[in-house]
């Protein structure tokens, strides 16, 4: 064998072997070799983090819900190395001289009674009413939790999350990013921008009771109803499912019993009350008035005119609009609503959750922000 | 004549290597550059349906009671949850420890003690269905141990009305114990992490894998049930489903720990059960599912490359075989070139989901680090997949059975009262 052979081969067998090294060496002396990690615990609830930090402040200011109130507020450093300062008496924050010109605070500010933060300033920690709380105009607020009620005021942004016990009230153009939540309702004035709320009752804006009375009212209902009994370009039926081929549309003031399911695009007439679910695998247009008894489904872009009334939950993978003083779930069958975009529209309301992925937005009439 | 039959033939076997490893390419671009789909995971809240968990088993003392008490603890409504444990001729303690939990919870838990009929996990689901009352099924093998919140997250998708069935990730836990299970542990990730997502996100063809995973009872219905004579009643049931119309989802992020065999006996005789599940479906629904209306083009293009899939070791070996043969036959040039492409690309297109790049990502994706190294090693797990799917898929052809109705599961591992840390 000459010299260029067993070059040859050396130079083969040395890249055939190289490569089995490193994994021949993590073999033998294991330094990756645990489970991926899965979070056993993950229970998709909007107010975690709140629910979180009141046991943080149980365990870090347990004393302070068993002692009585002292007469003078308090400043100290946890072990933990946070700063915070318990307010036991005043009802307003006093910045330092340093806090009012940089125009924040990394205090956790703690209060007893009613209490009012500073505008134009920013909150780089966690906040804790025990009562309500109102934030200052132009604030932005890592995260905040009260017992009772919070208002943020105008221009006010959430960073983390927020939890009110009762209601979180969000005046003109606030921008609450990450997890908003309360006790009993949230309510946003136009225009406002969010993320992931949850709440027994958001509402967007002011309902208008009469621009969401039903056309299908009761009393008017089985004289204009046109029950449909069956469906145009049918695939398959089956029990209560109707699978439609290419695109559909629904009359106005139709009657349907069952999921209907389109393989395109999908419109329900104005006025109409679906007895069941229904799935577009395109574009979804559910016009004024509409009843759907179930879940809304859509591949594509979801618009839910005005007045509606859908038990939900509303699934959207493109952009959704939510109409005029429609209604999403019920007081006493909470629902969610998720979809990337999520632009709702003055009136309209939302039992349970309503998950933006990547912005929402409360829209004027216009459907102009601002 | 003859050589050019051998032309012919590896030039297709060429062309169906190229097409797999351009479908695992595909998926793999898609996983990482792609649109991802989560459609239903999200949904928090809402008027839950009411859900059947089936836990069958056969012979799992050692794990039962961790996969109840997980079961027990999720934050699912629990009036609105009925957990049916269907022990199958069990001649360990597993009788005496469900009924034990179903003294303490006899609202919730419902025991069902199998003594005759047909053996297996298929025929097991079968007649736990005559006490189903719920609208949505959901089964867990009885060593896996479920998370808090993956009940939920396994109902959600079934508020879209044209979902029939639905199916989480399973984790190895044992990932620790030798070799073997650190290379299924790869095989696995790349399988569901990267080749079960990217076929969600591009609407085709998830395959329910048979635990960790719902069925809508009206869907299981409209298409007979379950059939207890199969090998693969998963595989099964997906092609059913969505010949009739119905849609298989994939979530990635219902996740759920699960152990992998832990000496190439079992592992060989798991991937033997898949092959020949696989092939039996193939043999049943090929010609269905090329001229069924209810499935879109792109759903019937991955439905048959999925259908194909272990039907591919066979292909491939005889494509080597011919490869050989016609370079031993003077025709080097061809063979040269085939020998070389089916070396680089067939261990990309075989098997249950092993493909090396899909593996490379799948660790990327889980931001796991110097596991990556073993994946030279993970060509051996493919040469025994190779043969073993070869071996059985022969047989099969040979004897035409319809598959075995016994229970020939997976080894349990686990001492009772296992904590993961």
């Amino acid at each position: 064998m000459n010299i260029g052979t067993t070059i040859f081969l050396i130079v083969t067998l040395l890249l055939m072997v190289l490569p089995l090294l490193p994994a021949i060496s993590e073999w033998l002396k294991p330094t990756d070799e645990k489970p991926v990690k899965i979070v056993q615990d993950f229970d998709s609830d909007t107010s975690h983090f709140a629910k979180g930090f009141a046991d943080y402040i149980r365990k870090n200011f347990g004393w302070f819900f068993s002692e009585n109130p002292k007469a003078e507020d308090e400043h100290g450093v946890l072990k933990d190395g946070t700063v915070f300062t318990l307010f036991y008496n005043s009802d307003k924050l006093q910045l330092s001289t340093e806090e009012t010109s940089r125009k924040k605070t990394s205090r956790l500010l703690f209060a007893e009674n009613d209490f009012v933060l500073s505008g134009n300033t920013s909150y780089h920690k966690e906040i804790y009413g025990k009562r309500s709380v109102v934030s200052g105009e132009n604030s932005n607020i890592r995260a905040i939790l009260t017992e009772e009620d919070i208002h943020l005021q105008k221009n006010t942004t959430i960073i983390r999350w927020a939890h009110a016990g009762r209601v979180l009230r969000a005046d003109v153009n606030c921008t609450l990013y990450g997890r908003i939540s309360a006790g009993d309702y949230l309510l946003l004035s136009v225009p406002c921008s969010f993320q992931r709320m949850s709440a027994p009752l958001i509402q967007f804006g002011e309902y208008s009771e009469k621009t969401a009375q039903k056309t299908w009212s009761p009393k008017l209902a089985l004289n204009n109803f046109r029950p449909l009994e069956t469906l145009p370009d049918l695939k398959e039926q089956d029990g209560r499912r109707w699978l439609v081929s290419g695109d559909l549309r629904i009359p106005s003031n139709s009657l349907f019993n069952g999921d209907i399911i389109a393989s395109r695009n999908m419109t329900i007439g104005a006025g109409s009350v679906i007895n069941g679910s229904i799935k577009s695998n395109g574009r979804l247009y559910i016009e004024d008035g509409v009843q759907v008894q179930g879940s809304v489904v859509s591949a594509g872009d979801m618009i839910i005119g005005s007045g509606c009334e859908i038990m939900g939950p509303v699934i959207a993978e493109g952009k959704l609009l939510l109409g005029k003083d429609s209604q999403i779930g019920g007081e006493n069958s909470q629902t969610s609503v998720n979809a990337p975009v999520i632009h709702c529209h003055n009136g309209a309301r939302v039992y349970g959750t309503i998950w933006a992925y990547d912005s929402g937005l409360l829209l004027s009439d216009s459907g102009v922000r601002g | 004549m003859f050589i050019i039959i051998l032309k012919i033939l590896l030039l297709i076997i060429i062309l169906c290597i190229l097409a797999y490893t351009i479908r695992h390419y595909i998926f793999t671009l898609n996983r990482l550059f792609g649109h991802q789909r989560h459609p239903y995971v999200d949904v928090e809240t809402a008027q839950w349906p009411k859900i059947a968990v089936l836990v069958p088993a056969h012979n799992e003392e050692a794990v039962i009671s961790n996969s109840l008490e997980a079961l027990l603890s999720a934050n699912y409504p629990h009036d609105k949850l009925i957990i049916h444990v269907i022990n199958d001729r069990s001649t360990d303690r597993t009788r005496e420890i469900i009924d034990g939990f179903a003294a303490r919870f006899p609202d919730t838990i419902k025991p069902l003690h199998r003594t005759t009929g047909v053996a297996g996990k298929a025929a097991a689901l079968k007649e736990v269905m005559l006490y189903v009352e719920s609208d949505i099924i959901i089964v867990f093998d009885a060593d896996y141990i479920p998370g808090k919140g993956l009940l939920k997250q396994l109902a959600s998708p079934f508020f879209d009305p044209e979902v029939g069935v639905v199916m989480g990730r399973v984790v190895p836990v044992n990932t620790k114990t030798n070799l073997l299970t650190r290379l299924l542990d790869l095989e696995r990730s790349a399988g569901y992490q990267v080749d079960q997502q990217a076929r969600m996100n591009m609407g085709l063809v998830p395959q329910y894998g048979g635990t960790v995973g719902g069925v809508r009872v009206a869907a299981l219905e409209s298409v007979g049930g379950w059939l207890d004579h199969t090998l693969a009643e998963d595989t099964d049931l997906t092609y059913r489903l969505m010949l009739k119309g119905w849609k298989s989802i994939y979530q990635n992020r219902s996740e759920c720990y699960e152990e992998v065999p832990e000496n190439w006996n079992v592992r060989i005789r798991q991937v033997k059960r898949w092959a020949s599940g696989h092939n039996q479906a193939l043999a049943r629904y090929l010609t269905k599912w090329i001229f069924n209306n209810n499935i879109s083009f792109r759903e019937r293009i991955d439905g048959l490359m999925l259908l194909g899939i272990y039907a591919m070791s066979p292909i491939v070996i005889l494509g080597w075989i011919i490869a050989v043969t016609l370079f031993y036959l003077g025709e080097q040039t061809i063979a040269n070139a085939a020998i070389a492409l089916i070396a680089v690309a067939s261990y990309s297109s075989i098997g249950n989901f092993a493909v090396f790049f899909e593996i490379s990502t799948a660790v990327y994706l889980d931001r796991s680090g110097n596991r990556i190294r073993l994946l030279p090693l993970n060509f051996f797990n493919f040469v025994i997949s190779i043969l073993t799917v070869t071996n059985s898929s022969v047989k099969q052809i040979i004897n035409s059975r319809d598959g075995s109705t016994k229970w020939d599961k997976t080894p349990r591992y686990r001492v009772s009262n296992f904590i993961l840390s």
